[in-house]
Parts: C-alpha cells; structure tokens; sequence
C-alpha cells in the first residue's frame, strides 16, 4: 500500500547565533492510510519540528535544506503557500500539548467548533450548530449542547481537549498529527482521550502520526513506533518488536529508564544514560548518540549509520544484534532500604481548608511513616497531595496534629528543622535566581551546623561531588543550568541538612525519562546512605510502585487506600485504584489494560465522593461515609462495597 | 539614544561647574538680556549673568535632587511595601489604604502641602519629593512581593527555618529589585520637573542658587524681552527627563528574561 504520508532524508536547520543548529538530519518516516504510527523521543529531539515541518509551519530562522515530505504523492516541501493552506485542517489536521491555549478563552466552544466547521464544509449557521453538536457527541462529550455553551475556562482540561480535537476532525482530515496530546491531563482524562483516538481512527479509517516522549502512551495507541534521537530517526518497527527486541542501545536504555512495576528484579533501579545529549550546533560525526552509548565502538563515531534490518524493524545502530540483550549499566548494589518499626512521621486528622472553597483539600487524613520508609502518596492533580505536604511542613494553616518523633512539628526548636526537608515540583521555582548555587547549598550547613568559610566551601564542594555536580557550578546562578542539573541541587541541599524524612512533591514532573531517572537513581543513593525516609508525592503510579514500599492513594483529598506496594498489584483494590493503575500506561511488549469506563454522573459532595464517577458504584448506599475495610495489617481500603466483592475484580493486565 | 543622554547628564553632574565659562553669579552689566553670540554663547539674563554658565552651573543641584530623591523614595516605599505583601492579612490592608489614601492626593500638591509644613529649602524639597514617591513606589514593591513570595524557593527557605528577616532580605527583596529599579529611573525625570517646580514656585532652591527650575521661575516676568532664560534650563530639564525615560526603558528590556535573547 502506498502510504499516505512519506519523509525522505528529510533535514532541517535553525540559523542560530554561532552557526546553524540541524534539529533534524535525513528523518525518514512513513505512514500508512489507516495506520497509527507513534513518534517516540526526549525534549529537544526534533520531534515537534518534524511535526511542524509537515505543513511547512516554521520558524523564520528554520529552513528545510534537504529531503521532501510526501503527501498523498505530493512534496509538500516544494508546495506553494496557498496548497498547504488548502490542505492545512482539511488533509491534515493538527492536535497540539496544551488544550488551554489551543482554545480561544473570550469565545464559546460553540463558536469556536462551529466556525471551523463553516470554513472547512462551507455550512450555513444553523447547520453548522447542528454539526457541531453531532462532532462534540462523536468526541464522547456527554452533553455537547451544554458544552457549546461554555467557555474554554468552564470545562476541565480532558473536555477542552476534546474539542480541540472535534476542531481537528470538523476539515474530515486524512491525517491527524498529534503532538503530545495528553501530556497536560491526568492519567484517567488521558486513558479516555487514547480510547477516543482508537475509537475515532477505528471509525474514520484516518491515519494517525502520535508524537510523545512517553512510550508507554505510545505502546497503547500504535501499531508502529519511530524513535527519534538528536534529530535523526535511530529505530522504527512494530511497536510489540521494538518494544520487547529494541534494536537500538537507545531503545533500550530508553526503556530501561522508566520506572516500570511489572519489572520485579530491577525495583528501584533504573539505566541512565552518561553524559548530556549533544550539541545540535557541533553534532558528533558519526552517530549521534555514540558519545553516551555503553557499546560504542570506534566506527561509531567516525561514521554516521544508516538504517538498516528486514523492511518491518529497521534501527540506525552497529551493535544492533546486541542492542536488546547487553547487560544494563544498572546500579549496583541495590539500594538498601525498607521500614523499620519505629514510628517517625505521623499525621492524625489532617484537614487543610481553602478560603473561598466549601470542600476541604484535605480532609481528616490520618498516616504514619516508618524510620527509612518510602511512602508513594498518588492522586491526580487537585487532589490534594501537595496541601497535605505543605501541611506537614507547617507551611500551610491545618488542624489536626503532626508530629515528628513524638514531637509537633510546629514546635520543633530551629536546629531540629533539620529532621524535615521538602524537594519541590518545579526546579525553576525552588532555587533562587537570584542567588548563586554555592549559596543556596551552603544555607542547611549555616543554619544547622554554623559552618562558615573554608569548612563552608569543603561542605558544599563535597555535596556538589556527591549529586554529581561539576565544582564550577557553585559560582553560577540557577538560570545557567538544566532542569535535572536544578532538581539536583534541590535534593542536594534537602539532604545535606541530614534529615530523617524528605518529602518529595512530584520532583521529576516535566524531566525527560532519562533525567527523571538519574534523579530517582541519586535519591534512592542518598536516602540508602542515611536511612532517610521518603514521601513520594506522584501522579504517576509506575514510579510510585517501582520505588516505593507503601502506597497511599488520595482521592479529593481523602486518603483512600493504603496498600503496600509490590510487582503487578494484585487485587483488593479500591475502585479508584483500579481505575488509576489500568489508565497507566506501561511500556512492556504484550501487556494491555483492561479498559475500565468512568461513570459520568455529576461529582459526589458527600458520602464517597467517588461515587459519580466510581464503574463499580453497588447502590445509594455511596452517600454516606463509607467504612474502611481492613484487607491486612498494611492494607485497607475505605469503601462501601464487601472485601470478596474488591477481590473479585479480574486481573488489570493482561 | 537614552544611554548617550544620561552620558552627557553624567559629564555634567561631574563637571558642570567647571566647564562654564564665567562665574554663574558674576554680574555683567553692560551686556543685559543678550541673544546668543559668540561670547555669551545662549545669552545673559537681566542682570547679564551668562546663561550657558548658569545652566551648567546648576546641572549638578538640578539633577542630583532628582536623584537622591528618587534613591529615597525608592526606598522608602519598597520597605514598606515589602512589609506589607510579605505580613499580608490585616497589616497589608491598613497599610495599603493609607498607601492609596496618599496616592489619592495630587503628588506636586502633596510635595507643596510638605513644604508648606517644613518650610522651603533644597533638603526639604527632596524630602518633600521622596515622600510624593514613596506611595507608588510601595504598591509596585507589594504588587511583586506577592508573586515573589508564593514561589517554592521562598516556602523552601521558611521551612528549612529561615529568620524572617533573612526570607525578607535575601529570599524575596533580590526578586523585586528589578522592576523597581526600572520604575525607579523613570520617576527620577518627575523628581526632577517636581524639583524644578517647587523652585519655580519659590519652595525649593533659593536664590542666587543656579537651580534650574528657579531660573525659569526668575525668568518668567522677563521672557518677552528675552526667551532664551526659560529656553536654556529649559531645554536642559527635558533632556535630563528624556534621558532618564529611555534608560528606564531600556532597563526593563534588559532586565526582562522574556524580552531579553
């Protein structure tokens, strides 16, 4: 079949002060009518370019120097600027990140939809309003003429998505590019909207370019994946193949640096890759990921490799044979680590009230943490995880009581502090800018320890060593480094205090999966060292599960289940933590979800408040409180239905 | 074009005084209400002191004022804004409506309300000045700390145990500098038009002194015999307050990491 879409050694540039960035070099890539092909790579790997490039949507500074883009047998990269419009939204149609800028906030959705589709099929107003309708109820929007008369602010982030995409079908393209499409929503909104996708390509019979930095979401929705790395295409295949016989050593680090529960002998290990990605302005010679690469030879580097293997699998990569079975560089020895029995952390009663909100953030949580315990507290976002932690610190206003070691925190003398540390989401948000690094390192050991010149210096040169820091960066200010390289010396700075509990707030949120994993991997070092405790705050239940012992799940800010955490969770679960642990994807080769289907009644505001949306709702009995059942001494599960009942759900993988 | 302006304001801060050809306050009788010629080179007043001479002679007090005004108010105002968005609750709200009670004043009125109190003179119409600078200044300061102040470095420092007066200091008050250095140049050219105008009414600088507003003021019963006494200091304080604007402008550019790149 010939496909619908086809680049060819397509490259492109960036004119950038000091020479020419090529953001991407001779990138093949093919789709078929029909077919969903995912494009699998880090930020900064071109992949949105690529997405870009394929309607010549460019940058002034970015000029295509070589290649073509075939659409429908036609070179899009020849075409002429009123041909790409006519085909912009009609042939192909674009899905963007973020669904609150996509939309216009000053408008109805109505409008917004209806528009589109008057431009696109030429229809009357009142047909169009019509059609809108019928397109929003496609979308599985329950109810589309209340929809319509909304503003983007007014629905959630899974509902504005979806019009975006109602939007991108109104042209009826043959190709939709979507571009990390559910990277902004939570797990279950973004499990629903890959249903859709499947539902709608299933339907339509359109073809499907799914560009995501997450494998796992691409393993659940094509059929064929691409890697891209550094600009180039480095492996393509079935995505069962590339999956399970990576035949790049990138696929395969790749893989091996995200956390992933079904991997039992790697728990809380993760492959990171040596060194930072390279640089686009001067990129190696050979191939471009040669430089990070554990099996690199000298050929690598001398010479770029081509794609080669059978005309299903291909991969750019010399030591391909080898790629999927080399021993993974994965730190040894396993972290030590477990609960011990005495009691550290313990919160009762814990209820943090917002002005201006009727229901709580959270509401009465009770949990205990173990002496070098790690806890995963997960829940999506508006949960409450980070009102519960920013309680425990004191930093908001809370009642209910909160002791360390017996002893409230509130209460604790200035020196005893020390005990309790926080690492925040965002990197660029919890070190000064305005302060250079050494000094942000150098406050625990001031304020605990008194330290203060050459003793000072020592203290914060050996704790650069120990995040691996280059000792430079002391002089720098935050805006100079990365991401991972901030993130760094933020838990660099909460475990100098020496604490006995981090909190850790979604700490890798936003870092590229290798990043993600050389900080995972430097916090489990660190807390092995000193017996740390650890509350790990996600909303990703493979990293929770992957490193820690015990699982709190919140939902609306209250603790729903606790349950420890080991391998493929086996049943009683909380329905809730059904439905959490079947909408996280999971990049293993044969392994799919059992898909589970939300209720769509209105929010409950008492009793469970999980009942509207709870798939295994018994009866009225959901609007009073319901009891907590106890499953073991680690494990129970506040809900109404009876334990066998829990029990008996069937297994979430399959 | 801002840069070159405040260049040359800044010659003249230095050396005004010296580069004038004559004394300013040395009289030339035989030469009263000149035009511009080769030895008077903008002309003479009406006592036939040389303008050029005066003009320069008071560029220092003029613009100085201007500064040390601004320096105080600046100050002044971004303590207690500080304060106010960082205590927030009752304390910012009593202190914030006395803010804008003041704002609510007239700020050359306010200024000469002040001197009416404390009496004419140079230290008191800076005084004066700052005060009138001060309110505004104060809202921008609370305005930034309050973003300042909820972001996870501040709530790092506060539960790591932080003193307040260490978060206050080296935590938030870098974080609102910029903005209120910005603001700060461009306030300096209304201190100085506020400082030429409280001369002008007979409050600030006192005769004999050079001060620029107090010329125009001098000047004004005897501008149509000769224009060129207001068009001097004139011409001078509109340079010094363009000046100043465009370097305030160009500030913000380059303090600004969304513009800068």
């Amino acid at each position: 079949m010939t496909p619908i879409l086809q680049v060819e050694r397509l490259s492109l540039e960036y004119a950038v002060p000091g020479g020419h960035m090529t953001v991407l070099q001779d990138v093949d890539l093919h789709v078929a009518p029909g077919e969903v092909v995912g494009l699998v790579g880090e930020s900064g790997s071109g992949k949105s370019t690529l997405a870009f490039a394929l309607l010549r949507h460019l940058a002034g500074n970015a000029r295509i120097s070589g290649g073509r883009i075939l659409f429908e047998g036609e070179d899009l990269v020849t075409a002429s600027p009123a041909r790409l419009r006519a085909l912009r939204g009609r042939r192909i149609a674009m899905v963007f990140q973020d669904p609150s800028t996509a939309l216009n906030p000053a408008l109805r959705l109505g409008e917004q939809v209806a528009e589109t589709l008057r431009h696109h099929r030429g229809l009357d107003p009142r047909a169009a309003e019509a059609a809108t309708a019928d397109l929003l109820a496609t979308m599985r929007l329950a109810q589309p003429r209340a929809i319509m008369r909304r503003f983007p602010h007014e629905v959630s982030g899974g509902e504005k998505q979806r019009v975006v995409m109602a939007m991108a079908m109104a042209g009826d393209p043959a190709l939709l590019v979507m571009d990390e499409p559910t990277t902004a929503l939570d797990a279950t909104t973004a499990s629903g909207i890959l249903t859709l996708i499947r539902d709608l390509q299933a339907r339509r019979g359109m073809s499907v370019l799914y560009i995501s930095h997450d494998l796992g979401q691409v393993a659940r929705i094509a059929g064929r994946v691409s890697v891209i790395y550094a600009g180039t295409i480095v492996e393509e295949g079935p995505t069962e193949q590339v999956l399970g016989q990576p035949a790049h050593v990138y696929t395969r680090l790749l893989l091996a640096s995200l956390p992933n529960p079904l991997r039992t002998d790697e728990r809380r290990r993760l492959a990171s890759f040596a060194g930072p990605p390279p640089d686009l302005l001067h990129p190696p010679p050979g191939c471009r990921f040669a430089p990070r690469c554990p099996l690199a030879e000298a050929a690598c580097a001398a010479q770029p490799p081509c794609l080669s293997g059978d005309a299903l699998h291909r991969s750019a990569c010399r030591r391909a044979a080898e790629a999927a079975g080399f021993p993974l560089p994965l730190q040894a020895p396993e972290p030590v680590t477990g609960a011990t029995d005495t009691k550290l952390l313990s919160a009762e009663q814990v209820s943090v009230v917002y002005r201006r909100q009727r229901r709580p953030a959270v509401a009465e949580m009770s949990l205990d943490l173990a002496r070098g315990e790690t806890l995963g507290l997960v829940g999506e976002s508006g949960s409450g995880k980070s009102s519960f932690a920013r309680a425990l610190l004191g930093l908001t206003a809370f009642t209910g009581r909160v002791t360390l070691g017996g002893q409230p925190v509130a209460e604790l003398a200035r020196r005893d502090r020390r005990l309790i540390q926080m690492v925040f989401q965002h990197p660029e948000e919890s070190l000064n800018p305005t302060m250079r690094i050494g000094e942000s390192l150098a406050r625990p050991f001031r304020l605990y320890e008194g330290l203060s010149g050459a003793a000072l210096s020592r203290a914060v040169d050996a704790w650069l060593e120990r995040v691996r820091l280059p000792a430079t960066h002391a002089h720098r200010y935050p805006n100079e480094l990365s991401g991972g390289e901030k993130q760094r010396v933020a838990i660099a700075r909460a475990f100098a205090a020496r604490p006995a509990l981090v909190l850790c707030d979604e700490i890798t949120t936003g870092l590229d999966a290798s990043v993600q994993a050389a900080v995972l991997n430097l916090l489990t070092e660190l807390q092995a060292q000193d017996r740390t405790a650890l509350l790990l705050i996600s909303h990703d239940l493979n990293l929770v599960q992957h490193f820690a012992d015990r699982i709190a799940v919140m939902h609306r800010g209250r603790l729903v289940e606790l349950r420890p955490a080991y391998g493929l969770s086996p049943p009683p679960f909380h329905p809730y933590t059904e439905v959490l642990l079947a909408a996280m994807p999971v990049a293993e080769p044969g392994l799919t979800a059992r898909a589970i289907e939300l209720r769509e009644a209105p929010a409950a505001e008492a009793g469970c408040l999980f009942a509207g949306q709870c798939p295994r709702r018994p009866d009225d009995r959901c609007n009073a409180n319901p009891p907590i059942r106890i499953v073991s001494e680690a494990h129970w599960i506040r809900c109404h239905l009876a334990l066998e009942n829990l029990a008996a759900v069937p297994a979430i993988w399959g | 074009m801002g840069f070159l302006l405040l260049a040359i304001v800044t010659i003249l801060i230095i050396g005004g005084p010296d580069l004038a050809p004559y004394d300013p306050e040395a009289f030339h009788p035989k030469f009263r209400y000149q035009g511009p010629s080769l030895q008077f080179l903008l002309g003479t007043d009406q006592f036939g002191r040389d303008l050029l001479s005066r003009v320069l002679g008071g560029a220092r007090s003029t613009i100085l004022f201007g500064i040390t005004a601004t320096a105080l108010g600046t100050v002044t105002g971004a303590t207690i804004g500080l304060i106010s968005g960082y205590a927030g609750g009752a304390i910012d709200e009593v202190i914030m409506r006395l803010v804008e009670a003041l704002l609510s004043i007239p700020s050359l009125l306010f200024a000469v309300l002040i001197l009416t109190v404390l009496g004419g003179g140079t230290v008191n119409g800076i005084l004066a000045v700052a005060i009138t600078i001060a309110p505004p200044m104060a809202r921008i300061a609370r305005g930034v700390t309050l973003s300042v102040r909820n972001r996870d470095f501040v709530a790092a420092a506060i539960a790591r145990g932080e003193r307040r007066s260490f978060v206050l200091l080296r935590e938030v008050a870098p974080n609102i500098a910029a903005p209120l250095v910005v603001e700060a140049t461009i306030r300096v050219a209304f201190a100085i038009m506020a400082g030429a105008t409280l001369s002008f009414l007979g409050l600030g600088a006192q005769p004999p002194a050079s001060d620029w507003g107090l010329m125009i003021a001098e000047a004004r019963s005897n501008m149509q015999r000769n224009p060129w006494l207001v068009i001097g200091p004139g011409l001078g304080i509109a340079a010094v307050a363009i000046g100043f604007n465009l370097f305030g402008d160009a500030l913000r550019d380059a303090l600004n990491p969304r513009l800068r790149r």
